[in-house]
């Protein structure tokens, strides 16, 4: 029996079986035999989170747009469809053609997080393709990775061929030629990886030797020969209006987590908190030209009928006359009954007009993320918002009927100390208080969350050592304690023992290549899900691995160790980061990008707002 | 502001029949948006457009003959019949359109279900249901129990070459009724037999028109 009929005799039998259908508007249909190559896209999480994911699609029809190639899409099946599959034997499949994965040419995953990463074992384990690289001789398909996660690449490093660092829409291409020139000549497979190792943004781990020291940390990190790179350099997008963007996009038939249309108005963020990977990676800040968002957002809406049309950026409010671009969009969208949406608005009493006008706030909620409870501590992180602009923003918000507040945080950044986290509760009680003083009738509610901070690779925290779960444990008892106090406030927070997981992966090595398969052996899978995650699987799987998992997160680095991802190479020069850690530590903040250069590096990629681009 | 509502016929199978009826409501909506029809919407804080599925359909449940109203601001003719066709999902297809004046209400229904089982299905079947089957409901929390017979006329069960055939005459009482797939449901934990749905047809559906 064919696949696709294997798979629909399980569809009656699964929760949700909308996600297995494939089917949607939008989605490209081709006759496999007249490709030279298959490309299975491959998300390692269901199906209603992939396709919230603008990389995904973007790349998809890219891919696609190459008469060559038939690029199909793979998700992460929930675990009764697993159970289904395995009984039936129905190995992972795409939702074009209801082919398994085992018959792809080429295996993209992509990495956005890190809890993701038991996911990608799963994937390729229900596909049966042989997990470790080197198993999977020329025949088997090739396995690639990108995304954010790729500027650590190691932990993974025994699985993928050949990593894609920076922005996929920059190489995927040209990895595509020589792919086909691999798999119709008798190159191979070695001769095809080295090759891939000289296209500049592909990391081919295999390639490089890491040799430990006896404390654990890294003595050298070395290319096995001399023909490949010592540091691979991220490949980034120069010029927003000359890139691909598709504007016929796959638009899913079932409810997905952001279900709507988006545009991209600009990448990457110039504020340089220091916390911040994203903010590091996709440096420098590029705008997409009005002109073009206007263009793209009329066609988007046309092709895919949805009624929302998001604008996607880091921080909109960076976009240079975002109240006219808003106004623009409103000409052709209010008529149709679209909402434009503007999620990551920095708030305050300008865009909360503009929000007023253009949005159609359903549940009317205020958020902020001062991430901590003190100027000093935010000026440590670089966090560049002020406590008496939260309070005007928050007055006017109250006085114009929104009800909701809700505040982010993080615990455990470095330098915090108790006092930090009592000016959490400080900023809630006042903004309680404001409410009060209103006199205002509505109940008010107000959210505070926390999450752990977890040092990320390439930011000036990548030293740093994270809080012990003990440390964690108690913070977040004495921020619940204080904040039971005032009325109206709850108290929301993220699990310990998931950010510790966060923590490890983030900054691991390859031997936590191991730990994952032990892991992924005794069961894990789905692990930011919460009702699998089970650290104590976990733990097991470190000590089979004979390592422990806080010499990875809770230890603090000092600048001279060589780190397991320094042959990345993102622009931002190390010197830079050193700089921000002090700078940090004595509580200074930097300018952003907007203000003026600080030199962090980037300024050789010759792109956006470097060199003067301002839309 | 002209305002007319049309009645859609329409059919449904593979794959689109694993769609759930939020979510027919709004592909409908998209579609009709792609094609630049005007749709009448509510007003309000929070517009939206006034489709209205004459019956919801369930998860996985494929039909010859559906039919759905919707207001809209403009006239419509045939030829948005093949418009819509071009646009939409494998396994829907719309049959036909009017202008609706009257209204409808559904009387009773047949429905067909596929199932993978053991030989002696049947017989505990039948069994099952001469002992005045309860299917069993749990809203918010609340249980209550409805009975088969209240709402079954009648039913069958054959056993076909790679499956087990089960047709079931429903009836609709003040808009409520059963479904079959309940009622296979509810015989399997109490008899403990295993099953697997294969595929489930509204096969036909008897209206009652209302002026
Ligand atoms: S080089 Fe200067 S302007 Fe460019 S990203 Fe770095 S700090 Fe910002």
């Amino acid at each position: 029996m064919i696949v696709k009929d294997k798979v629909f005799k399980l569809l009656y039998n699964v929760e949700k079986p909308g996600r297995y259908i494939g089917n949607e508007i939008n989605m490209v249909e081709k006759d496999p035999k007249k490709v030279d190559i298959r490309f299975a896209f491959c998300f390692p999480d269901i199906y209603e989170i992939g396709m919230s994911h603008l990389g995904l699609k973007i790349l998809y029809h890219l891919l696609n747009e190459r008469e060559d190639v038939y690029c199909e899409r793979a998700f992460m099946p929930w675990v009764d469809m697993q159970e289904k599959m395995q009984k039936d034997g129905v190995k992972l499949f795409t939702l074009e053609t209801f082919t398994t994965l085992d018959e792809f040419d080429i295996i993209g995953f992509s990495l956005s997080y890190e809890m993701s990463y038991t996911n990608v074992l799963k994937m390729l384990k229900l596909s049966g393709i042989p997990l470790e690289s080197k198993n999977r001789p020329k025949g088997m398909p090739i396995v690639i990775a990108g995304g954010p996660c790729t500027y650590n690449p190691e932990p993974l490093w025994e699985f993928i061929d050949v990593f894609v660092i920076g922005e996929g829409e920059e190489v995927i291409l040209e990895f595509v030629d020589l792919f086909e020139r691999y798999k119709f000549s008798d190159m191979s497979k070695e001769e095809f990886l080295l090759e891939c190792s000289n296209i500049p943004g592909c990391y081919v781990p295999s390639l490089y030797d890491v040799r430990y020291k006896g404390d654990g940390t890294i003595e050298a990190i070395l290319p096995k020969t001399s023909q490949v790179p010592k540091k691979v350099k991220k490949r980034i997008v120069k010029d927003m209006d000359n890139v691909y963007f598709p504007t016929r996009m796959i638009t899913s038939l079932i409810e997905v987590v952001h279900d709507r249309s988006y545009v991209e108005v600009s990448r990457g963020c110039g504020r340089g908190c220091r916390f911040c990977q994203a903010g590091v990676i996709y440096r420098p800040v590029r705008f997409r030209s009005k002109e073009k968002v206007i263009e793209y957002s009329k066609r988007l809406l046309e092709s895919s009928g949805c009624n929302e049309i998001s604008l996607v950026s880091f921080s909109t409010s960076d976009y240079p006359n975002v109240e006219v671009l808003a106004k623009e969009i409103l000409q052709f969208t209010e008529d149709k009954k679209v909402n434009i949406s503007l999620p990551s608005l920095r708030l305050d009493s300008t865009s909360l007009e503009l929000l007023k006008q253009i949005e159609k706030v359903r549940k009317p909620t205020l958020t902020f993320a001062p991430e901590a409870g003190t100027q000093r501590l935010r000026d440590v992180i670089n966090k560049n918002i002020k406590e008496e602009d939260i309070y005007s923003t928050v007055k006017l918000a109250f006085e114009r009927g929104f009800q909701n507040v809700k505040l982010y945080f993080m615990l455990g950044l470095p330098t915090e100390t108790d006092e930090d986290i009592i000016g959490i509760y400080e900023i809630a009680k006042n903004i309680r208080q404001i409410y009060s003083d209103l006199g205002l009738k509505k109940r008010v509610r107000i959210t505070v969350s926390t999450s752990f901070f977890v040092p990320k690779p390439h930011t000036p925290f990548q030293w740093e050592a994270q809080d012990s779960i003990d440390e964690m444990k108690r913070k977040m008892k004495m921020l619940k304690e204080k904040l039971s106090k005032i009325k109206d406030v709850e108290y929301k927070w993220h699990d310990f023992y998931l950010s510790k997981l966060e923590g490890v992966l983030s900054r691991g090595d390859r031997r936590i290549s191991r730990v994952l398969k032990n892991a992924v052996e005794l069961g894990c899978q789905f692990d930011d899900w919460g009702e699998f995650f089970d650290f104590s699987k976990w733990q097991l799987a470190f000590e089979r691995a004979n390592l422990d998992y806080k010499f990875y997160s809770d230890r603090k680095r000092s600048f001279d160790e060589i780190l397991p991802w320094d042959m990345i190479d993102t622009g931002v020069s190390k010197e830079f980061l050193m700089k921000e850690c002090r700078l940090a530590y004595e509580a200074k903040p930097t300018p952003s990008c907007f203000e003026r250069c600080v030199g962090c590096g980037v300024a050789t990629f010759k792109g956006g707002i470097c060199v003067g681009k301002k839309v | 502001m002209l305002v007319k509502r049309y009645r859609f016929y329409f059919s449904r199978d593979l794959p689109s029949c694993f769609i759930s009826h939020l979510d027919m409501v709004r592909l409908f909506e998209r579609a009709f948006r792609r094609l630049g029809i005007k749709l009448k919407f509510t007003e309000g804080f929070n517009p939206h457009p006034k489709i209205t599925f004459i019956l919801p359909m369930a998860v996985g449940l494929c039909s010859p003959e559906e039919m759905f109203e919707v207001d809209v601001e403009e006239e419509l003719d045939e030829k948005v019949i093949e418009r819509l066709n071009l646009i939409l999902p494998k396994g829907l297809k719309v049959l036909k359109i009017e202008e609706t004046i009257d209204k409808i209400q559904v009387s009773d229904m047949y429905y067909k279900c596929f199932i993978e089982a053991k030989e002696d299905f049947c017989k505990l079947f039948e069994d099952f249901m001469k002992e005045n089957p309860k299917i069993r409901r749990e809203k918010e929390g609340k249980v209550t129990f409805r009975n088969v017979w209240d709402y079954l006329l009648s039913y069958e069960c054959n056993k076909k070459e790679n499956s087990i055939e089960l047709v079931f005459h429903i009836n609709v009482i003040n808009g409520s009724y059963i479904k079959p797939e309940d009622i296979i449901k509810s015989f399997s934990e109490e008899y403990n037999f295993e099953y697997k749905i294969l595929k489930i047809e509204r096969e036909k559906v008897n209206y009652q028109r209302v002026i």
